[in-house]
């Protein structure tokens, strides 16, 4: 299965303030890609364009799946899934039950067995019938993440997955998502070292432009980090 | 399509037996309309008999607007919305969904209501119970379509809690017309066929115009 998305010349403005400016790129199918910039430098308006959730002002994205180029947007949304810092789950929900329902909406055939297993893997077995407003803010980004792969997807949208976790469950996370999980991401994220480290492609963002789109194998930490800090010339902001 | 519903409904219908947000705000406030209605009419020369439908369809309007924001406050807490938005299904559909269950909610708070209202107005509805059902029903279903629309609208705004009833309840004043002319009829041991017939027509233009325009709604 191949789920590739093109990001053509997209510009998206909000009122008068530019998130996004001229953005072109590809994600090709299993592209572990870290997407790096400072505050309001447009990632996490990339990754809610690449969603679906929002439709750009400018420029076009198209989704190929299998080679075919893909219209509906539920055909599309199948084969993505998204963390971010908010846990987009129930307040007044269990675990448990959440699961269960995102489960059933996603159309992913999983039993008690199933959801039990799956909370299992990121260390929440135990906290299944508690209420999710009663479980502190990292065990929320733990179920938050079991929701994120209930229907395996072919490419995982990342916003600042690790927030509220403690040192543990970032290892646990990150492990599910280097050895088990086999296919690609977007991942949103100020820790240059975390980033470099789960990429295999390196996007950095300033003032809503992508600035470089590298292949890690073409530049170490040092040279990536000093890429980071520097600013974009004056010729290419105006 | 079915089961889309019954997934949305038991998680409503979970989430609001929990939390009863909802039905507090919305049963309490009904309790002081009802109140300040019986008040106001034991110490005015208003037609007593007129009252209780009167008070039935206002406390159905103010309190299901409460309970339509509080129920979509909810979706947008932990930006729930986000992932239902990412489900594999066609929005349209889940607009029917959402729309299911919130009736249920509304129906099931103005049929607690109507043994009050019974109470306060010293109505016997025994008898002319039956024939109530269809036109509230109906009534309720054109309210939550409507509602559940506007609702969406109004969210993306920073005044949503200001908007959503400036905006939703001039909608719905010929839902609330038709619903009030079936009640009383019913009231009187009559059926109001036209009245049934306008809501079944709101209802359609409504329910569809909601099926087709959701997942432009919802973008943001």
């Amino acid at each position: 299965m191949s789920f590739e998305v093109h990001l053509d010349k997209i510009d998206k403005v909000y009122g008068e303030t530019w998130a996004l400016k001229g953005v072109s790129a590809t994600i090709q199918t299993g592209d572990r890609i870290t997407i790096v910039g400072h505050n309001g430098a447009g990632k996490s308006t990339l990754l809610g364009l690449t969603a679906t959730l929002t439709n750009p002002t400018r420029g076009t994205i198209c989704y190929e799946i299998d080679g075919t180029v893909a219209k509906d947007r539920g055909q599309i949304r199948r084969h993505m899934s998204m963390l971010s810092h908010s846990p987009m789950l129930y307040a007044d929900l269990t675990a448990r039950e959440n699961l269960k329902f995102f489960a059933g909406l996603y159309g992913v055939s999983t039993d008690h067995h199933g959801i039990d297993s799956r909370l299992e893997k990121v260390g929440m077995k135990a906290a299944g019938d508690t209420l999710f407003r009663a479980c502190s803010r990292g065990m929320q980004q733990r179920i938050s993440f079991a929701r994120a792969m209930l229907g395996d997807p072919d490419l995982l949208l990342l916003d600042e997955p690790f927030s509220g976790l403690d040192k543990k469950g970032t290892e646990r996370l990150k492990n599910i998502l280097m050895t088990e999980y086999r296919h690609g991401w977007l991942l949103v994220t100020h820790d240059l070292g975390q980033g470099y480290e789960m990429a295999n492609r390196l996007w950095i963002f300033k003032h809503g432009r992508l600035a470089h789109n590298l292949k890690k194998s073409e530049l170490d930490f040092k040279e990536y980090v000093s890429l980071c800090e520097a600013n974009l010339p004056e010729e290419v902001l105006r | 399509m079915p089961n889309l519903i019954l997934l949305m409904l038991s998680k409503d219908l979970r989430r609001e037996l929990r939390s009863k947000e909802v039905f507090l705000s919305s049963f309490l406030f009904s309790l002081i309309l009802l109140c300040i209605f019986y008040y106001a009419a034991t110490s005015s020369s208003v037609a007593f008999e007129k009252l209780p439908n009167t008070a039935l369809w206002i406390c159905i309007a103010f309190s299901g607007t409460i309970g339509l924001h509080r129920t979509h406050q909810a979706e947008l807490q932990n930006a729930c919305y986000k992932a239902l938005m990412m489900a594999p299904r066609d929005p349209g559909l889940l607009f029917l969904a959402k729309f299911a269950a919130n009736a249920t909610l509304l129906t099931i708070m103005s049929l607690l209501l109507l043994p009050l209202i019974a109470l306060f107005f010293n109505l016997d509805l025994g008898s002319n119970l039956l024939k109530m059902i269809p036109g509230l029903v109906l009534g309720i279903a054109g309210f939550v379509a409507i509602g559940t629309l506007t609702v969406v609208i109004s969210a993306n705004t920073r005044i949503s809690d200001i908007l959503f009833p400036i905006i939703h309840l001039p909608l719905v004043v010929p839902v609330l017309i038709a619903g009030v002319n079936c009640t009383q009829k019913a009231m009187l041991g009559e059926i109001s066929w036209t009245g049934i017939q306008i809501l079944c027509v709101l209802n359609l233009v409504f329910l569809s115009l909601g099926f087709m325009t959701y997942a432009y709604l919802l973008e943001e």
